[in-house]
């Protein structure tokens, strides 16, 4: 919560992107790669997309799930004055990402007040991937939520893009990028942005990125902003990296990736 | 769960050591419990899984949501919290003595020192939720119950002590739309927003009670695949109130504490709920029990005008256009001083400022902690700060000062803990708060007055008894609105004037 951002937990719980891209040991022994971790992060963030899309929730719960789905596999250490440090950093292979993203969506839709029930996930689960290494009972997805609840040290407040975005674009004049600057922000889930990044720096890189596919001048406006126009520009620059490589990924590479996993028992 | 969470989590369980149980909640059991590491006592909230597998209760899920991120020396603080043979716990700090158990213990003489300290803690813990954007919303049991005072009271540690509010399951968030640019220093850049499926249809203006909430929906992405659906709600220049149990929306507060928009059945509402619920809290110290109880939302209502006089709609223009808005016949309300006849001028003052009945118009929680009370006789400069601020005083910092929380009278411990509220209706008589569960029986005042404390006795379930006790009532008894009011007279029933609420009397028939 917290109408503040920068008093926020989700503040304070930025990182480098050095300090998001590293593969728990657990993970490394199975033979997954920095590249594996992050197309296995893409896919269930898709995933947890396509069963938002069934069960109908809100742009914002499926954010916020990806964004708790992320947190989970990310090292984050609690310094405790006194006490001394707490890790809070789930590996792939204890946490399976085939239980653990449904339950990311499940947990987001009662955080985000919206909720879902569990058996409607597990129902669509069954439609969209016959693949028997999906399945999952709702006894599953209720013991992962308590174990995830855990892994985020019980923050569950996620700030979002979305909201900048509607604020900024009518002060931009860009009220007809609207549709393209949403997608690119539902976009910027697939990478890890959302924990590295202030949300409105995010949403600006959007609006800068839409104004140069659609070939507006809007430089005057971004400098009135007064923010550090080189952070919009670096996270615009990867949001156009993300999609050139995106065109490399194929299905084989995510299967790949996902076959590295161990099997449930 | 694999064998090492499992004991890891009997790790952290055995690190409390569990005493007696302190209360039933609606969701869990909350126990006394001894940290082992630091000595504490702290409280532990076993929230229950629910039987219809839903998981994590959700109620106890939004309180772990803003626990976690509304730290405040007012608010109670969230320590820990582990899971456990399958349900989760939630520690707490330990607090001693609610709110309600000092108002209710007549043993306890409350000066106006007291009062104003115990006001400006609520307000306090209220002003920061506010500035946070989350209305506090106190569940059924009414707030104080949900107020408690800490535990280091009057003992090892006194500077730490002081009143905190809890119980936030009930607290919701609210979003506010901030002007463009948002990229100052301290300006808030993102608002939380927590949009629910309300759909307020707006006619309020600037910073009205409606909310305008428009509706933009976005789909896909720019790759082709569609991302669920894109869907955000704005609101407009004014509060709003994100939530998906709609009904349930206007019964947050327990009767006696809710404001009027809410018994006209506002769907979309702000922080001066809040503050309307403190207004009454405030009237109840001075009063020592509930001051305006309602045996129905109508008769809420009745109450509330029968005090304060029907509002006009030159006092509220909003009021017509709430859904359940009735016309009610008009009255013309009793002035403050005969309500509260042993208030401080100041008191009163603020008193009616947070009883304003248009929300827009009623202080905010931050104004009402630098409340100046304007006394009309004396008339110079407003330019003139120091003398405004000798000729104005604040409730807060003019007369008594507010006394250190540390040093403010306290109820003995409880001995029967389990449930102490029967023992302390059988073992003394006076001044007792009735909480509404309770609310058939009657508070009746037949003794003098000590002090502004009033001796009231009760009548406990003997219902009959409560006439000839009316019919004795002596003359030096102050006057209170029970008498004055609805006592003595009977009150005035509110008439309907709404053709659907008259034809669902006349179904009924």
């Amino acid at each position: 919560m917290a109408a503040n951002f920068w008093t926020s937990s989700h503040y304070k719980q930025l990182l480098d992107q050095e300090e998001v891209d590293v593969v728990h040991q657990l993970d490394r022994e199975k033979g997954i790669t920095l590249e594996d971790f992050k197309l296995i992060k893409m896919h269930m963030a898709n995933y947890i997309g396509k069963l938002a899309h069934n069960v109908k929730v809100r742009q914002r719960v499926v954010a916020t799930a990806v964004a708790y789905m992320r947190r989970v596999y990310t090292k984050y250490v609690l310094l405790r004055p006194g006490v001394g440090r707490k890790m809070f950093w789930k590996s792939m292979t204890e946490y399976d990402p085939r239980v653990l993203a449904p339950t990311c969506l499940y947990l987001a839709s009662k955080a985000e007040e919206s909720t879902v029930q569990a058996r409607l996930l597990v129902f669509y689960t069954r439609k969209i991937y016959t693949d028997e290494k999906y399945r999952y009972e709702i006894k599953d997805i209720l013991e992962m939520e308590m174990k995830i609840l855990e892994a985020l040290n019980y923050y569950l407040v996620v700030f979002h893009p979305y909201r900048a975005l509607s604020q900024l674009l009518p002060d931009a004049g860009m009220n007809d990028a609207t549709q393209i600057c949403w997608g690119l922000v539902n976009d910027t889930y697939r990478m890890d942005l959302i924990l590295i990044h202030p949300p409105h720096f995010i949403a600006l890189a959007c609006i800068y990125v839409a104004s140069v596919l659609k070939d507006k001048e809007n430089t005057a406006w971004f400098e009135e902003l007064h923010v550090d126009m080189n952070v919009v520009k670096n996270i615009a620059m990867e949001i156009l990296d993300f999609y050139d490589s995106h065109k490399m990924i194929s299905e084989e590479r995510i299967n790949a990736a996902m076959n590295k996993l161990p099997f449930r028992p | 769960m694999s064998e090492v969470d499992h004991l890891l989590s009997k790790k952290v369980a055995d690190r409390y050591l569990k005493r007696e149980v302190l209360g039933e909640g609606t969701y869990g059991v909350v126990y006394k419990a001894i940290d082992t590491k630091t000595g504490q006592t702290v409280a532990i909230k076993k929230i229950r899984l629910g039987k219809q597998k839903e998981g994590v209760n959700f109620t106890a899920l939004r309180e772990i949501k803003l626990l976690k991120e509304l730290k405040d020396s007012n608010i109670i603080e969230l320590i820990d919290a582990f899971p456990h043979k399958g349900n989760l716990h939630l520690v707490f700090e330990f607090m001693e003595t609610d709110l309600e158990a000092v108002i209710r213990d007549r043993n306890i003489v409350l000066s106006p020192a007291d009062i104003k300290s115990y006001l400006q803690m609520t307000l306090k813990g209220l002003a920061f939720c506010h500035k946070k954007w989350v209305l506090h919303r106190r569940d059924m049991l009414g707030w104080l119950r949900g107020f408690l005072m800490g535990s280091s009271w009057g003992g090892k540690q006194s500077a730490a002590a002081t009143g905190k509010e809890v119980d936030v399951g009930l607290f919701r968030v609210c979003k506010q739309k901030k002007r463009l640019p948002m990229f100052g220093a301290n300006v808030v850049p993102v608002v939380w927003q927590c949009f629910g499926d309300v759909r307020g249809h707006g006619r309020g203006d600037n910073g009205g009670l409606l909310a305008m909430v428009e509706l933009h929906r976005c789909k896909g992405s720019v790759l082709g695949m569609i991302f669920g659906d894109g869907q955000q709600k704005i609101s407009a220049n004014c509060w709003n109130f994100g939530s998906s149990d709609v009904e349930g929306d206007a019964l947050v507060f327990a009767r006696w504490y809710r404001a009027p928009e809410l018994l006209f059945g506002a769907k979309a509402y702000g922080p001066a709920v809040d503050v309307w619920a403190a207004a009454c809290i405030f009237a109840e110290l001075l009063l020592r029990r509930p001051f305006l109880q309602g045996n129905s939302d109508i008769d809420q209502l009745g109450k509330i005008f029968a005090a304060f006089g029907t509002p006009k709609l030159s006092q509220w223009p909003d009021m017509q256009y709430l859904p359940d808005y009735v016309e009610y016949q008009y009255v013309p309300g009793q002035p403050l001083r005969q309500l509260f006849p042993m208030a401080s001028d100041d008191a009163l003052d603020l008193l009616s400022k947070m009883f304003m009945y248009d929300p827009k118009a009623r202080i905010s929680a931050l104004q009402a902690l630098e409340h100046r009370y304007e006394n009309l006789s004396i008339t110079f400069p407003i330019s003139d700060f120091w003398l405004s601020i000798l000729f104005y005083p604040r409730y807060f910092s003019s007369g008594p000062p507010p006394t250190e929380p540390a040093l403010l009278p306290r109820p003995p411990p409880k001995r029967d803990s389990l449930n102490p509220k029967v023992s302390d209706f059988n073992q003394r008589e006076g001044p007792i708060v009735l909480s509404p569960p309770r609310k058939s029986r009657r508070v009746m005042p037949h003794r003098e007055g000590i002090g502004h404390t009033y001796q009231v006795d009760k009548v406990d379930d003997h219902v009959d008894e409560i006439k000839p006790a009316a019919g004795e009532r002596s003359e030096h008894v102050p006057m209170s609105l029970d008498f004055s009011v609805f006592g003595a007279r009977p009150p005035s029933r509110p008439t309907i004037n709404r053709a659907k609420q008259v034809l669902v009397e006349s179904s009924n028939m």
